[in-house]
């Protein structure tokens, strides 16, 4: 630590040490510009002092030596500014959504593997990559409380094929909770199946698979074929309040209907993204598919 | 002859970046060519380095995150660049300590989807009728060519072209 130095506080002086560093590669750096009185004095010293800790002549302007001087300034640095919150930084960028989707860990709902059966190793590689590496994304805001079941996002990406009608967008919703996104739900969208023409997000894509594969549903007065919010009145199980409407296709016995929501164990309330997919019509398709 | 558009490649973290801690204010390098090794021989366009060629800094940063390059030269000096940004955006007070935890954590993480390039098309007459177009002084270019700087360019002044990886 240089002598001078030590009055000042202690993220100024990291400050100094950072735009020090910056200056080393490239001067016309705004970040780079002296933000204190005396700061290029200052900041001559401080590379001065790097050069003789690390032996390199004063003359040396060499990218090799400018790598070096910088690593020696950001050692010092890093230590004054204290410790880094590393997961506590990105459980919040978690629960804003901001977090990148491929610092996730990804948990599969069991019921999928169940579905899917043998085919369920190739439809988990596509839940992971549609995660990982999304064409889009669309993260639902919370109200702050991180419990709540609106942390909810949705991604989607193309898988191309040789032949168009295999080509499909994987739809996923998940639930964020902390740093792992619970996965209940994964749509392959055919284009030629299901309407994608000027979808305007996610959601709006999601309601295009449910126009053909859906089914109407109803809760606590609310029906539809996607509830995004449901209130669940006095703490009665959710599962128990979610009816599907259309008798007719309630009661074949050929047809299995899946109902999938989000709703989080401190908030028993509310459900949110509930969805009655007609499972039997949904595997047909994939199957004639060779999905 | 300039034309009318200016090219800047950079990662997507960079955008994200300006965005959410830094009231959309970019400070970006760009070129008035995006692919200067294209450009007529003697041009002005012609005599851009590699290093500063928009083009070169896009493939190189959609390369590396395709292979997931861990000894990436280029994806690792940006892990550095943005950890000195933030300390100086952290003692300037344009970030609180939970903004720079937020930073550092996310550029010292394992993501690769946040180094994939984006492209910045900037329509040069509105920045340069403003003055706010800098030329790189000479002995600060990689090369001969022009080198240009704004350093306060916000989203409604340019097209951002993503890359899917």
């Amino acid at each position: 630590m240089i002598t001078s130095l030590s009055e000042l506080n202690p993220v100024t002086v990291a400050g100094i040490l950072a735009r020090a560093a910056l200056a080393l590669h490239n001067e016309d750096n705004p970040a780079a510009a002296p933000a204190i009185p005396e700061e290029r004095a200052l900041r001559e010293a401080v590379i001065a002092k790097a050069r003789e800790l690390a032996g390199i002549e004063p003359g040396d302007e060499s990218e090799r030596a400018r790598e070096v001087l910088g690593d020696i300034l950001d050692s010092q640095r890093e230590n004054l500014i204290g410790v880094t919150d590393s997961r506590g930084a990105l459980l919040r960028l978690a629960t804003k959504g901001d977090l990148p989707s491929d610092l996730y860990n990804i948990d599969i709902n069991p019921n999928m593997e169940q579905t899917f059966g043998q085919r369920f190793a190739r439809e988990k590689e596509l839940i992971e990559a549609s995660i990982r590496s999304p064409d889009r994304e669309l993260h639902c805001q919370p109200s702050g409380n991180p419990e709540n079941p609106f942390l909810v996002s949705l991604f989607a990406k193309r898988f191309p094929h040789d032949r168009l009608a295999r080509s499909f967008i994987m739809l996923v919703v998940a639930n964020r909770i902390g740093l792992t996104l619970h996965v209940h739900q994964a749509w392959r969208l055919y284009p030629d199946v299901v309407d994608l023409q000027e979808t305007s997000d996610l959601i709006d894509m999601l309601k295009r698979f449910l126009r053909v594969f859906g089914v109407d549903i109803e809760m606590e007065g609310q029906h539809g074929r996607l509830i995004l919010l449901a209130d669940s009145p006095g703490g009665k199980p959710i599962q128990n309040l979610i009816k599907v409407r259309n008798p007719a296709i309630r009661g074949q016995r050929q047809t299995t209907i899946t109902l999938s929501y989000f709703w989080a164990p401190a908030n028993r309330n509310q459900a949110a993204f509930v969805v009655g997919v007609d499972q039997t019509k949904y595997m047909k398709m994939l199957r004639s598919r060779g999905g | 002859m300039p034309g009318p558009l200016l090219y800047s490649a950079n990662p997507w973290i960079s955008h994200d970046f300006s965005v959410k801690y830094l009231n959309g204010e970019h400070f970006v390098w760009c070129s008035e060519s995006y692919d200067p090794g294209a450009a007529a021989t003697g041009s002005a366009s012609a005599s851009v380095a590699p290093s500063a060629s928009p083009r070169t800094i896009f493939d190189v940063l959609h390369d590396d995150c395709a292979k997931e390059e861990r000894h990436s030269a280029l994806i690792n000096g940006y892990r550095k660049t943005f950890k000195r940004l933030a300390t100086d955006w952290l003692s300037a007070g344009r970030i609180n300590k939970d903004e720079f935890d937020e930073i550092v954590a996310v550029v010292k993480g394992p993501s690769w989807r946040i180094w994939r390039p984006v492209l910045y098309v900037i329509p040069r007459a509105p920045i340069e009728l403003a003055g706010r177009l800098h030329s790189v002084p000479y002995r600060r270019r990689a090369s001969y060519g022009a080198e240009l700087l704004i350093k306060d360019l916000v989203p409604k002044e340019f097209d951002l072209i993503e890359c899917q990886l």
